[in-house]
């Protein structure tokens, strides 16, 4: 089963966002942005979208699959 | 649409039936009013349920949990009537009261009070998923094991009360397991 990773706090930090502003933009609450940058949730399509949106990077960089 | 609508219906034509029952028990005294209190334990109990069941929008999730306050959970004290059942048992043969039992689900209030007033994203509506779905397999898992202990009762005598009680007691289970879950998955689960 590929290991997921989640390179999403490096892009948020670039754009200088907290992790609760991040969240209010997205509509999603803070601890769910905190499960996503620790790699422990899985996001929907729509909520890895939004968010490559607004930090404005590329979604396969933002979430990586690691293949074993 | 036309299931729900219908739906409201039958729920509307329930709590008017419910409303007449108490009326006419009022007037006569005589009628049997265990029927009428088994009938308000499960709507009190479900309460919630039903109304989402009977939701003429039912994919429209509101955006906030509603605002619960944790103290309301010292309701589950409540459950503590379904030991009337066993005078009331003994003296008169009846077995209702141990349905009160189910009462004890409104501890659930404890958990629901502490994710009160929380935005529910799509992390949150996951978990209540998983909340209510493993809840009510453990209901109907007690549930089954409760039929089959009563199938190995000798005494027919014990079968109403063993069954009302586990009947209240399952209930007032699933009530309760169904906010802890959620609050263990959400604040808890790393």
């Amino acid at each position: 089963m590929p290991e997921f990773r989640c390179e999403l706090k490096k892009y948020r930090q670039l754009k200088n966002l907290t992790q609760e502003q991040l969240g209010q933009m997205v509509g999603v609450r803070r601890e769910t942005i905190m499960r996503l940058e620790a790699g422990k949730y899985n996001p929907s399509l729509k909520l890895a979208v939004d968010i490559s949106r607004v930090v404005e990077a590329p979604i396969e960089d933002i979430f990586i699959f690691d293949e074993p | 649409m036309k299931r729900f609508l219908s739906l409201k219906f039958l729920w509307t034509l329930y709590a008017v039936l419910i409303a007449i029952s108490i009326v006419l028990m009022l007037i006569n005294p005589n009628l049997p009013m265990k029927e009428i209190i088994l009938a308000l334990t499960i709507l009190i109990v479900f309460r919630q349920d039903f109304t989402q069941l009977i939701s003429d929008h039912p994919s429209e999730q509101p955006s906030h949990t509603p605002r619960i306050n944790p103290k309301l959970g010292w309701l589950g004290l409540l459950g503590l009537l379904g030991f009337a059942g066993i005078p009331c048992y003994l003296l008169s043969g009846q077995s209702f009261p141990f349905l009160f039992f189910s009462f004890f689900g409104f501890f659930g209030f404890f958990f629901d009070g502490k994710l009160s007033d929380i935005l529910r994203d799509e992390r949150f509506c996951q978990n209540e998923l998983r909340a209510n779905a493993n809840a009510s397999r453990f209901c109907i898992q007690m549930i089954a094991f409760c039929v089959v202990i009563s199938a190995q009762l000798h005494s027919s005598a014990l079968l109403p009360p063993f069954l009302m009680s586990s009947l209240g007691l399952c209930l007032g289970l699933v009530k309760f397991l169904q906010p802890y879950l959620l609050y263990r998955y959400d604040q808890l689960e790393d």
